[in-house]
């Protein structure tokens, strides 16, 4: 038996076909250039991967809040970037406007100008800023280079904001009004625009500053001689409202 | 590679039954001897080497790999051996528990002794005895009439 088995395997032999393939295997193998540039084009293509994830997401994480408010109210989510990643309309209307008017994936200051020419035409809309510290100074930056009216917002006031749906600049312009009149509530903020906000603003001013200031004004006006005087005489002459305020000015300037 | 291709082929039939598979062990078998650095004692060792890193290529093989695309034994064999008379006598052997092929195949065409393959497979000396014995009265069973020892 044991010749019999001796002799059965002896018949098994690598034909010449499997040799030459194994040789071939070996070569690429074992060749340096054909191993490594399959492992740096794997690590090149997961890097790849791996970044444009990261990328993408970056660009689609708002990491601001910029609210431009006029006579109605936008509210954009803005990426790390600058870039405008959302919009928020507080109404159909203002949708339709927005619609018209190219904001997504452009550069946030562009935006709000854009929005803020038509939103008024008139007056031009303020720009509320709410973002980390840090990047709130930026955009401040970048907001005032472009010629735009900006505001900035802290996250927890920006967070209140939203709690009473009303815009960050809207929601800034109600804090500013009901510190001078706190019988006016949210939703009265929220019926009215920004202009007639600020001109409730402007009227509460107006009539303390000419209240608080009065006595200033004309003892500075009585005290000058020069035009100035005249100037103060008006405001003062005016009565409550911005006259007070000029007055208070000019006798400043001239003690 | 003609040195040793016999012997890893020979191997490779004894454990696989597919020649994708073969080819794999050959690939890894002979890619491991060009990677070896350290000099053999002499060919003895060289050839020593070969069989255990074959054998444990194909366990290897056999433990991880899902594919399993074995072929017939008979065809298996047919492609192996041309003569009929060769090719009963393999059926026989790869008929066999995968635990007596190994040591079937090195003591009867190899040469080792019952020591020399406890320490190419990791076994004891008394069990490798024990494996040939039960082989040698399965092959007897297997090959009937035409064995007669």
């Amino acid at each position: 038996m044991d010749e019999r088995i001796r002799q059965a395997f002896d018949a098994v032999r690598a034909d010449e076909d499997l040799k030459q393939k194994t040789l071939d295997a070996l070569e690429r193998r074992t060749c340096p250039a054909p191993r490594r540039r399959p492992m740096a084009a794997a690590f090149a293509a997961l890097a790849l991967v791996v970044l444009t994830a990261a990328g993408g997401l970056a660009y689609a994480t708002p990491a601001a809040a910029v609210s431009v408010d006029a006579d109605a109210s936008v509210e954009l989510a803005v990426n790390a970037f600058g870039r405008v990643v959302g919009v928020r309309c507080y109404d159909e209307a203002t949708q339709a406007l927005v619609d018209a008017t190219p904001v997504l994936h452009h550069d946030w200051t562009q935006a709000a100008a854009a929005l803020s020419d038509a939103l008024s035409e008139t007056d031009g809309a303020t720009v509320t800023v709410s973002a980390d510290s840090g990047h709130c100074e930026r955009l401040l930056s970048d907001g005032g280079a472009a010629g735009l009216t900006c505001y900035a917002l802290d996250p927890e006031t920006a967070q209140a904001a939203r709690d009473a749906g009303l815009s960050l600049g809207k929601y800034r312009a109600y804090l500013a009004l009901s510190a001078l009149d706190p019988t006016v509530t949210q939703a009265d903020a929220g019926e009215m625009t920004m202009g007639e906000i600020q001109q409730s603003i402007d009227a509460c001013e107006g009539h303390g500053y000419g209240q608080g200031q009065q006595g200033s004004g004309q003892g500075s006006g009585q005290s000058q001689t020069t035009g100035e005087t005249t100037s103060a005489g008006q405001g003062y002459g005016a009565g409550q409202g911005a006259g007070g305020h000029h007055g208070q000015g000019h006798g400043y300037g001239h003690e | 590679m003609d040195t040793y291709a016999d012997l890893v082929q020979r191997l490779c039939l004894v454990r696989l039954k597919s020649r994708e598979d073969t080819e794999d062990i050959f690939q890894t078998v002979f890619l491991k001897y060009l990677q070896h650095t350290k000099p053999f004692e002499n060919a003895e060792h060289e050839k020593a080497w070969f069989i255990q890193v074959t054998l444990n290529a194909c366990r290897d093989l056999l433990r991880f790999w899902a594919r399993h695309a074995t072929v017939p034994l008979e065809e298996l064999t047919a492609q192996a051996a041309p003569e009929p008379r060769d090719r009963s006598v393999l059926e026989a052997v790869l008929s066999l528990p995968q635990k007596y092929r190994d040591a079937v195949y090195l003591h009867y065409y190899e040469g080792y002794s019952a020591p020399e393959i406890g320490d190419l497979l990791g076994r004891n000396t008394n069990t490798v005895y024990t494996l040939l014995t039960r082989a040698r009265a399965l092959l007897r069973e297997k090959l009937g009439g035409e064995e007669d020892g």
